[in-house]
C-alpha cells in the first residue's frame, strides 16, 4: 500500500516529476560516461604498458615515441640504426629487447616487423594457424580478422603509411599464417611479421636481383630469422622504427636513459613516465567536465526538492488524514524520504541508459583508434549511484521533516 | 464504552477550553452541540486522540486515552475509532478502493472483501469503487467517507460537522446512513455539530461553551 501511496503521488504531476529524473540523468549519465572512459582507458594504457621499461626511437618528441612504439597511436619519430641497438642489446643491465620495424599498413592496421617474444610479452595465442616464419608471413590481430575478414592463407597488399589511402606496395603479396585470439591488448589491432619482411618491402626495385643473388646461398625455411639478421647487420643500413626494453633491475632506468639520450643518436622514453604525464593532462580535461556534471547534479537535487516541497503543501490534507488513519509520524517520514530515493534511482537509470549509448557514440566515432570501450560496469560507477541516491534522499529530507512535524489536528480542523 | 473525566485543552496561543464530562454507551448517539468556537473540534479530536488534553483523560472501553503514545496510539484509533469529516479528504493518486482499504492497511486489521463491498452497496457506492475520489459527485465522496470510517467496524464512530454543509434532504440522509450503521455494527455514535436540524432528531444532547 506505501509503495502505491507513493508511486501515485510521483504520478500525480507527472511533469514536475519527469523534470526532475530527467535532470537526475543528464548529470548522473554525464558523470559516469565519464568516469567509465577514464577508467577504461587507465586500464588499457597500463596493460600495454606491462613490463616495458624503456623504448628507444629516433629523437624527438618522448611522448609521441611512447605512443607510437607501446601503443600504436600515433606516428613514429623516426628510425634507429641496427648498430646503435646491437650496444643497447649487450648492456648489461639490460634483460630482454624487443624490435619493432614499421611503416605501412593495410586497411588503416599497422604492419609491424618482430620477433615471438612481442607475442609471448603479450601472452598471445593462436587461434588458427601458425606463427610467421618467413619474409612476408604474417599473423594478424583479432580486431582485424574480424574487421577485414582476412583468413587463413589470404593474400593482400600493404599500403605505405598509415591511412587507408596510400601507395600500395603491389609487386609483393603478404599471406596469413596464423590468425590470433583476442589478447585484449595493443597486438589485437597489429598484422604481425619479421622484422626482415619489412626490411624486403622497402628495397628499391632494381635491387631485387641483388637480393636474390645476395640470399642465393641460403635455404630460407630452415633459417631461424634470429640468426639471419645477426650475421647481416653489422655494416648493413637496415634500421628499426623502435625497440622494446625490460631492465634486469630498477637500476637500469636511473642509468640507461640518460646514457642514451646523451651519447647516441636515439632517444630513450620511460613509458611509465610519459603516461602518467598524459593522463595528467586527461584529468584536466576530464575534471572540467564533472564539475559541469556535478553543478547539474545539484541543480536536480533542488529540483527534486522544490517538487516534493510543493507537493507537500497541496497534500497537507492527504497527510493528516493518513496520520489520522494510523499512520505513524515516521512512516510518514519514511514515505516522504523513500519519494526522494525513488527519484533518484529513477534518475540513476535513465543516466546509465544515457552514458551507455553516450558510449556507443564514442565508439563510433574513434574507429580510427580502434579502441572500443566496454559497456561493463565499472566499480567508480558506483560512487555515482551512492551520490545520487544520497542527492535524492537529502531533498527529500526537509519536506519529510516537515511532515513530521505536522499538527495533524490543525490540518484537520481547517475548514478550507 | 467512551467516558471523559476534567478533560482540558491549552492551546500554545492561550487559547484554553474545558470541557463537562460526559459518557457514551454502545449503542447510543450523543450530539455534541456549541458555537462555532467553543472547541467543539477540539474536544473530537481529544476524543480521537489526535491531541493530547492539557489535564483529564479520555476512556475508550477500558483503555485511558493519555496513556498511549507514538504508533500505538495511531493503531487504537485506526482499531477502535472511525472519523467522519465535514468535507471529506482522500488520498488524490489513489482509487477509490484503496482509499477504503487505507485503514485497515494502517491498523493492521483484515478485510474480507465481502465485508468491502456488503459496506459499499449499503452505502450506494459499489459503482465508484475504481475511479478516483476527484471523479465522484459530493454526494458520492461523502458516502465514500462514512463507508471509510466504518471499514474497521469501530466501536466509536466520531462526526464532525457531517451535515453542516449540505441541504435539508442530503443532511438528512447522511444522518440516517450513520445511524443506521452505528446501529448495525453496536458502534457509539458522537456527532460535534452545530446544525440546529438534528437537535430534534438526536436525544442525548450536551452543550459546550
Amino acid at each position: 500500500m506505501l509503495v502505491k501511496i507513493i508511486l501515485g503521488n510521483l504520478r500525480h504531476k507527472p511533469l514536475h516529476t519527469t523534470l526532475s529524473v530527467a535532470l537526475l540523468a543528464l548529470s548522473t549519465g554525464i558523470i559516469a560516461l565519464l568516469l567509465s572512459m577514464q577508467t577504461q582507458i587507465e586500464q588499457k594504457l597500463e596493460r600495454d604498458l606491462q613490463e616495458i621499461d624503456l623504448v628507444l626511437g629516433a629523437k624527438g618528441s618522448p611522448l609521441q615515441l611512447v605512443l607510437s612504439a607501446v601503443y600504436h597511436l600515433d606516428a613514429p619519430t623516426g628510425n634507429i640504426s641496427m648498430a646503435e641497438v646491437e650496444k643497447v642489446k649487450k648492456h648489461p643491465m639490460v634483460k630482454q629487447t624487443i624490435p619493432l620495424a614499421y611503416g605501412d599498413s593495410y586497411a588503416s592496421f599497422r604492419i609491424v616487423g618482430t620477433d615471438s617474444s612481442y607475442l609471448h610479452k603479450y601472452e598471445a595465442k593462436l587461434k588458427n594457424g601458425r606463427l610467421f616464419q618467413d619474409d612476408l608471413e604474417v599473423v594478424v590481430g583479432a580486431a582485424v580478422a574480424a574487421k577485414t575478414g582476412l583468413k587463413l592463407g589470404q593474400t593482400f597488399h600493404s599500403t605505405h603509411g598509415e591511412a587507408e589511402q596510400g601507395e600500395i606496395h603491389e609487386h609483393h603479396d603478404y599471406v596469413v599464417v596464423g590468425i590470433l585470439e583476442a589478447t585484449n591488448t595493443v597486438l589485437d589491432q597489429l598484422v604481425l611479421c619479421t622484422v626482415s619482411s619489412v626490411w624486403a618491402i622497402h628495397q628499391p626495385h632494381d635491387t631485387e636481383s641483388e637480393l636474390a643473388s645476395e640470399h642465393a646461398g641460403h635455404d630460407h625455411e630452415e633459417h631461424d630469422h634470429e640468426g639471419h639478421e645477426e650475421h647481416d647487420h653489422e655494416g648493413s643500413q637496415e634500421e628499426l622504427t623502435a625497440l622494446l626494453v625490460k631492465f634486469r633491475s630498477p637500476m637500469g632506468i636511473m642509468t640507461v636513459p640518460r646514457m642514451i639520450n646523451e651519447t647516441t643518436q636515439m632517444q630513450a622514453a620511460v613509458p611509465a613516465l610519459e603516461i602518467n604525464r598524459l593522463m595528467g593532462l586527461m584529468g584536466i580535461g576530464t575534471a572540467a567536465l564533472q564539475a559541469l556534471a556535478l553543478a547539474i547534479l545539484v541543480i536536480s537535487g533542488f529540483s527534486v526538492f522544490i517538487t516534493l516541497y510543493n507537493r507537500l503543501k497541496e497534500r497537507r490534507y492527504e497527510l493528516a488524514l493518513l496520520r489520522s488513519l494510523g499512520c505513524g509520524k515516521g512512516q510518514l517520514f519514511f514515505l516522504l524520504v523513500s519519494e526522494g530515493f525513488l527519484l533518484a534511482a529513477l534518475g540513476f537509470a535513465g543516466g546509465q541508459l544515457l552514458s551507455k549509448i553516450g558510449l556507443a557514440y564514442v565508439n563510433q566515432a574513434s574507429n580510427e583508434f580502434h579502441f572500443s570501450f566496454h559497456y561493463n560496469w565499472t566499480p567508480s560507477e558506483g560512487w555515482v549511484l551512492l551520490g545520487s541516491l544520497l542527492v535524492g534522499i537529502l531533498a527529500a529530507l526537509l519536506p519529510a521533516w516537515k511532515a513530521y512535524q505536522m499538527d495533524v489536528s490543525a490540518v484537520l480542523a481547517d475548514p478550507s | 464504552m467512551l467516558s471523559t473525566n476534567q478533560l482540558q485543552f491549552e492551546y500554545p496561543d492561550g487559547k484554553s477550553f474545558v470541557f463537562p464530562d460526559f459518557q457514551c454507551s454502545k449503542g447510543e448517539t450523543l450530539l455534541i452541540t456549541g458555537k462555532s468556537g467553543s472547541g467543539k473540534t477540539t474536544l473530537l479530536h481529544l476524543l480521537a486522540g489526535i491531541l493530547q488534553p492539557s489535564k483529564g483523560t479520555v476512556w475508550i472501553d477500558g483503555t485511558e486515552m493519555v496513556k498511549l503514545r507514538g504508533s500505538a496510539l495511531d493503531r487504537f484509533r485506526s482499531q477502535q475509532i472511525g472519523l467522519v469529516y465535514q468535507k471529506p479528504h482522500f488520498v488524490a493518486s489513489l482509487s477509490v478502493l484503496d482509499n477504503l482499504l487505507l485503514p485497515t492497511f494502517f491498523g493492521k486489521t483484515k478485510s474480507a472483501p465481502e465485508h468491502l463491498n456488503a459496506l459499499a452497496e449499503q452505502l450506494g457506492i459499489e459503482h465508484t469503487l475504481q475511479k478516483k475520489p476527484a471523479q465522484l459527485s459530493l454526494g458520492e465522496q461523502q458516502r465514500v467517507g462514512i463507508a471509510r470510517a466504518l471499514v474497521n467496524t469501530p466501536p466509536i464512530l466520531l462526526a464532525d460537522e457531517p451535515t453542516s454543509a449540505l441541504d435539508d434532504e442530503n443532511g438528512g440522509r447522511v444522518f440516517e446512513l450513520l445511524q443506521e450503521q452505528a446501529l448495525k455494527n453496536g458502534a457509539s455514535l458522537l456527532i460535534v455539530t452545530h446544525d440546529n436540524r438534528l437537535k430534534s432528531r438526536v436525544q442525548r444532547q450536551i452543550q459546550i461553551h
